[in-house]
């Protein structure tokens, strides 16, 4: 189904602390790390720096009949069309974004890596039947199968957690069987197996720690993934619809209607979008580069 | 090579059962049916029933998937519930549509795509190639339908140099064979009707473009600058061989590998990824076909067009398999 | 490898094109309703069609039209969405229609009408010498062929999703399908043509509503040898059930008697009327109109912009600033017949306290919303129905927004504080008396909570997880609303309050008994009079509260003149031309 999987070049990869002293001399990735420690601080603070802390209340008297007021003193990103604090639900939607980031993948890479190591360790029919399911999910553009999921389950962060979650898992499947299979030849694996140790022993030290980097990869990109496609999904009606709980993606989608009259209102929680999702393909080319400084 | 082909393709049909099998039962398990969606705020219970009785939506499951498939096999897709139309027109109308789109996207990319990044290559860790890649960065972290929007906004609406909907002035006249309208008029020999479909093909394709475009720019940079360091090359080079013809003969070919099992990849998506841009421009294409379907419950609309989409995806990158294994006879061994 | 990684996780970003605006305005046609009443028996003398206004300097030219989605049939007996019938209505005309721009009925191929003194049977004088399209003769014999036909409708044609009207005003058919819902006896019994001129149509029973019903699209002359040549009623049932409509009559040959005709129609691209040259009243002036299905909002605002198209309808309200100060753009208002209203379900706690009610309805600031969100195109309504239709008061209990006295009233109620309550509203909709419903119900929500309620906000797509939830009684507190179809009360009150519907949660046999007699009342003066305090009965249960009258407005470019707005949407572009 897709072009076939080229093994990695384990050798060149190298211990941990290589990996890392690469990473950090990689200034693209190092601005990444910046940019996602700062977004993730700004979550974690948030209460503390904006003046309006997002909740039900709207404030549609301060709007005076026209929608909306642009960035002043009070507000530096103007308000809403409810008349609430944008600064404030930005900086807020980094909470919602950051944690759908993590919990999806984290959904993705629990079921992904286990299937994907039992179909690259097993081999044999194991691998074919896994691989014909994964297959056939992957047979829909993660998207659609986003959507699908989400019309079926219903709106809700959590839905939307799940369906992006699973929609990741083919992918991560894929990538580690690949990588499995890739690992497995090497002769590190081949001796290992050769002295008998266990199956367990040599699918957990052996071969899933050389095998996991470019999951790793992938998975810092399918969180900046995972942030579109819940603005994809805000933007379709699919998203959360928790006032106190603003995501980037819902308040672009209520907003583009004003793109004449109020741009500032689609603007800020885009640029939000651009910037949170740079940080983690950022990241994520960085530690490809430094797992494989060969490709660079 | 044959028996890989073949291989390759026997291995699609448990997938393309297994896919239909799976929409069909997702169309149904879908909350409300299309009986709500016909009848709007008319929806009586009653009223709701009486639909359902008629359109055959209350006998068991299996029996609607046997039915359905049996239909499919003699080529009887069903009809649209919103439209009345049959599907297999609908689709006559419609991919050719996203078809010409995805073809202009895929198109811009390569097209910008390449050069940049040999270009990037050429000055890797120079200035250029720095900025190329913020720039690439960039393309794929916008959301699509915000760029779409921001392009037409710009270009059509404030300095309107570009129109912002449709794929045609409606008062051209323009006969359609084929439903690809550039294709129709170079057949038509329609000067005016040509500049028009691609005025109207621009902003779209340059949309639907953008990220293919940084991820074409990317990967031909990295593949030029891997090959640019391989061996063979540095022999030619060391042989007296110019720079110039080493890339020409050299370089280039193998870089493209790479680059075209990307291509390969994203026209399948491209595909399927249509349904923005097309709601933006009112494209009248297969993605918003579909999204519409999902909101109104079409079920024949959600079957046949997920399914044809589907079908289109396997076989295209059944093509780019087999492309591949045909560019690097290694593959073929697996 | 890892550059498959690359490619698929790259690749799946793109497959987040998929991803289209939530907001399409959704143009169904808005109500179901049963027959209105404005006029007795007795017809007006008819004035001469009205001179259209016409401008000096312009005649022909091609105005585009942005639709908000493809018709879906041009048979208008078969068609209640809004843009089939916004096609039929140039193309179709029926016995009456209204005068242009309000619900006033007047002559269209009836010239004159009278009915016996029962009400049974009503005698209407066609006009003469007017030709369908298709060149043959328009009289008598063809509008008792058209009510026949309608009449012995079957199978999935008597559906709700085909003769929708038909059912509304008359009920049920010649032969009820087995398992039908619609009602066993049929308001119509038949129909007469004594002579070429004179058309007698018998009912079952009097109504006072009759009349105002054949106003409706629906209820036009179609040419009897085109609905034959073009299997108008062919419709097979596929494998799956479907009704299929084989003819071509709805989608090639609709054949009227209007002032354009149609020309041809690509799906999902254009469709085009022409001048109807040998119209027999005053000609249009156009040479042809053009409908291009545009369903963004704001993408149709940014054709008319361009000039890709000339005009377009249902203008979101917040770019209704944008176009009135672009020197080439006007706007064109029609007239509020409409409501919005916060609807209760008093079968669902805490709504069966009538304290909890009030309190609801006196924290609603109202005017605030109508202020922002519908840019203040639109009013603060007092009851279920708009000023302009018969029976409306200023005399009902009035909920005019006070803080305190909401929260004395919740007080009242004896329930703990916070009372919780969830809150439905639709999403992926724009409805004209409800253009931007999430807005609306964040701002009530947030309302409430200042009352002392906790409001949990619940919002589904509106088809068909909405529809369905709130209309078969399963949401306590909605959004909803209702367009008028015609000047009557009955498609407000009636509609809402005649029938014991699940959205209401509450059964008044006292009310549904007063509504049942209104609709018999033939005297206008009687019926107002009933309506009046059938409004204050209903103010007083307060089985929810309407928020909004709105206005809805049209965009045109500056060059374009002569189009009226009508309430009741039956709107005519024969009066329309463009200049320069």
């Amino acid at each position: 189904m897709t072009a076939p999987v080229p093994a990695p070049s384990v050798e060149s990869s190298g211990r941990r602390s290589d990996v890392l002293l690469r990473l950090r001399r990689n200034r693209g990735a190092m601005v990444g790390a910046a940019i996602i420690g700062l977004i993730v601080l700004a979550a974690i603070f948030a209460p503390l720096i904006v003046p309006e802390t997002p909740s039900k209340t709207a404030y549609l008297s301060r709007l005076d009949g026209r929608c909306c007021p642009g960035s002043s003193a009070a507000h530096w990103f103007g308000l809403d069309e409810l008349g609430r604090d944008v600064f404030s639900r930005v900086v807020f939607g980094a909470r919602v974004s950051l944690l759908v980031a993590v919990v999806s993948v984290a959904i993705g890479l629990a079921f992904g890596v286990a299937l994907g190591a039992a179909a690259g360790y097993f081999g044999g029919a194991v691998d074919s039947a896994i691989m014909r399911f994964i297959d056939i999910m992957l047979a829909f553009p993660s998207f659609l199968f986003a959507i699908g999921l989400v019309a079926l389950l219903g709106p809700g962060l959590w839905q939307i957690m799940i369906a992006i979650g699973v929609s990741n898992v083919p992918i991560f499947a894929r990538l580690l069987r690949g990588s499995m299979l890739g690992v497995r030849q090497t002769p590190y694996v081949a001796s290992a197996r050769v002295l008998g140790l266990p199956a367990r022993r040599v699918l957990l030290v052996h071969m899933l720690p050389n095998a996991i980097s470019p999951v790793i990869v992938a998975a810092t990109l399918a969180m900046a993934t995972a942030i579109i496609e819940t603005a994809g999904l805000g933007f379709l009606g699919l998203g959360t619809a928790d006032p106190a709980r603003p995501e980037w993606g819902v308040m672009l989608a209520n907003t583009t209607r004003y793109l004449q009259t109020a741009p500032h209102l689609a603007f800020f929680p885009g640029i939000a979008i651009v910037i949170t999702v740079l940080g983690f393909n950022l990241l994520g080319d960085g530690l490809r580069e430094a797992i494989d400084p060969k490709l660079s | 090579m044959l028996r890989f082909a073949l291989k390759r393709l026997l291995l699609a049909v448990p997938v393309l059962i297994g896919v239909s099998l799976l929409v069909f039962a997702w169309t149904r398990a879908l909350p409300g049916g299309p009986a709500q969606a016909l009848l709007g705020e008319r929806a009586t219970p009653a009223a709701v029933a009486a639909v359902e009785r008629n359109y055959g939506l209350d006998r068991p499951i299996l029996v609607q998937y046997g039915k359905y498939m049996s239909r499919v096999a003699t080529g009887d897709l069903g009809r649209s519930i919103t439209s009345r139309r049959a599907i297999t027109t609908e689709l006559k109308d419609r991919f050719p549509a996203t078809v010409e789109l995805a073809l202009s996207a895929m198109f811009f990319a390569v097209a910008a795509g390449i050069p940049l990044g040999v270009v990037a290559a050429k000055h890797a860790r120079k200035a250029i190639d720095h900025i190329s890649l913020v720039g690439s960065l960039l393309g794929i972290s916008m959301p699509v339908f915000f760029l779409a929007l921001i392009l037409k906004w710009a270009f059509a609406v404030k300095l309107g140099w570009l129109p912002s909907i449709g794929r045609l002035d409606v008062k051209l006249k323009l006969d359609r064979h084929t439903n690809f309208l550039v294709l129709d008029a170079i057949i038509g020999r329609n000067g005016t009707a040509l500049v028009d479909a691609l005025k109207h093909l621009v902003l779209p394709a340059v949309a639907l473009g953008t990220i293919p475009l940084a991820i074409i720019a990317r990967i031909t940079r990295t593949a030029v600058l891997e090959v640019m360091t391989e061996d063979f090359v540095r022999t030619a080079r060391a042989k007296g061989m110019s720079q110039r013809i080493v890339n020409r003969r050299h370089v280039l070919p193998n870089a493209l590998l790479p680059v075209t099992t990307v291509i390969g990849l994203q026209t399948g998506l491209l595909l399927s990824g249509a349904i923005l841009t097309e709601t933006v421009f009112a494209w009248g294409g297969m993605g918003t076909w579909i999204f519409d379907a999902v909101a109104k419950r079409d079920y024949a609309v959600l079957q046949g067009g997920i399914l044809f989409i589907v079908i289109v995806f396997v076989i295209v990158n059944l093509l780019v398999d087999i492309g591949y294994a045909l560019i690097d006879p290694r593959i073929r061994l697996r | 490898m890892i550059r498959q990684s690359r490619f698929r996780v790259f690749a799946s970003l793109l497959a987040l094109a998929l991803v289209a605006p939530a907001c399409s305005s959704d143009d169904d046609s808005s109500s179901s309703t049963a027959p209105p009443a404005t006029n007795t028996g007795e017809s007006p003398a008819t004035s001469a069609g009205e001179p259209p206004a016409t401008n000096a300097g312009a005649s022909g030219g091609t105005l585009v039209f942005g639709a908000s989605n493809d018709p879906r049939i041009l048979d208008p007996a078969l068609a209640s969405d809004g843009e089939s019938l916004r096609v039929a209505t140039q193309i179709f005309e029926g016995l009456v229609t209204t005068k242009a721009g309000s619900t006033e009925i007047e002559p269209a191929l009836a010239t004159s009408w009278s009915a016996n003194d029962e009400g049974t049977e009503w005698t209407f004088t066609v006009r003469t010498g007017v030709k369908f399209h298709d060149g043959t003769d328009f009289d008598a014999a063809a509008v008792c062929f058209n009510f026949d036909r309608w009449y012995n409708f079957t199978g999935p044609l008597q559906l709700n999703s085909g003769a929708y009207y038909w059912r509304v005003i008359f009920g049920g058919f010649a032969q009820n399908e087995p398992d039908s819902d619609a009602p066993e006896t049929s308001l119509y019994k038949s129909c007469d043509a004594p002579s070429a001129d004179t058309a007698v149509i018998s009912l079952t029973a009097p109504s006072a509503a009759f009349l105002s019903g054949l106003v409706l699209p629906p209820f036009a002359i179609a040419s009897p040898t085109a609905l034959q040549d073009y299997e108008a009623d062919k419709a097979s049932v596929d494998g799956d059930g479907n009704p299929v409509p084989e003819g071509t009559f709805g989608t090639e040959h609709p054949i009227g008697t209007g002032p354009f005709k149609f020309e041809e129609w690509v799906p999902n691209d254009h469709l085009t009327i022409v001048r109807n040259d040998d119209y027999y009243g005053t000609p249009a002036i156009l040479d042809s109109v053009i409908f291009r299905p545009i369903t963004d909002n704001a993408a149709r605002l940014q054709a008319l912009q361009t000039g890709e198209i000339d005009g377009y309808d249902l203008v979101d309200p917040q770019d209704l600033e944008t176009i009135s100060s672009d020197s080439n753009l006007q706007l064109v208002e029609r007239p509020s017949f409409n409501v919005g209203y916060v609807g209760f379900n008093q079968a669902i706690a805490p709504l069966d306290n009538l304290d909890v009610r009030k309190a609801i309805a006196l924290g609603l600031n109202r005017q605030a919303v109508i202020d922002n969100v519908y840019s203040d195109s639109g009013q603060v309504p007092l009851e279920f129905m708009p000023p302009a239709v018969v029976g409306w008061t200023d005399e009902v209990t009035r909920y005019d927004y006070d803080l305190d006295a909401a929260k004395a009233a919740l007080a009242a109620s004896g329930l703990p504080l916070p009372v919780k309550i969830d809150f439905y509203y639709p999403s992926n909709v724009a409805r004209p008396y409800m253009p931007d419903p999430q807005r609306i119900a964040e701002a009530f929500a947030s309302d409430l909570d200042a009352v002392g309620f906790d409001v949990t906000l619940i919002s589904q797509p509106w088809t068909p997880d909405y529809l369905d939830t709130t209309l078969s009684g399963n949401a306590s507190v909605y959004l909803l609303g209702q367009t008028g179809d015609f000047g009557d009360p009955e498609t407000f009150v009636g509609t809402f309050f005649r029938t014991n519907s699940p959205q209401w949660g509450f059964d008044d046999p006292e009310l549904r008994q007063s509504l049942e007699d209104a609709l018999r009342i033939t005297d206008l003066d009687e019926r107002a009079a009933a309506y009046v305090e059938i409004n204050k009965t209903i103010m007083d249960i307060l089985p929810g509260v309407p928020f909004a009258h709105s206005t809805s407005n049209l965009a045109f470019k500056s060059t374009v003149s002569g189009y009226v707005a009508s309430p009741v949407t039956t709107e005519s572009f024969a009066t329309v031309s463009m200049s320069g």
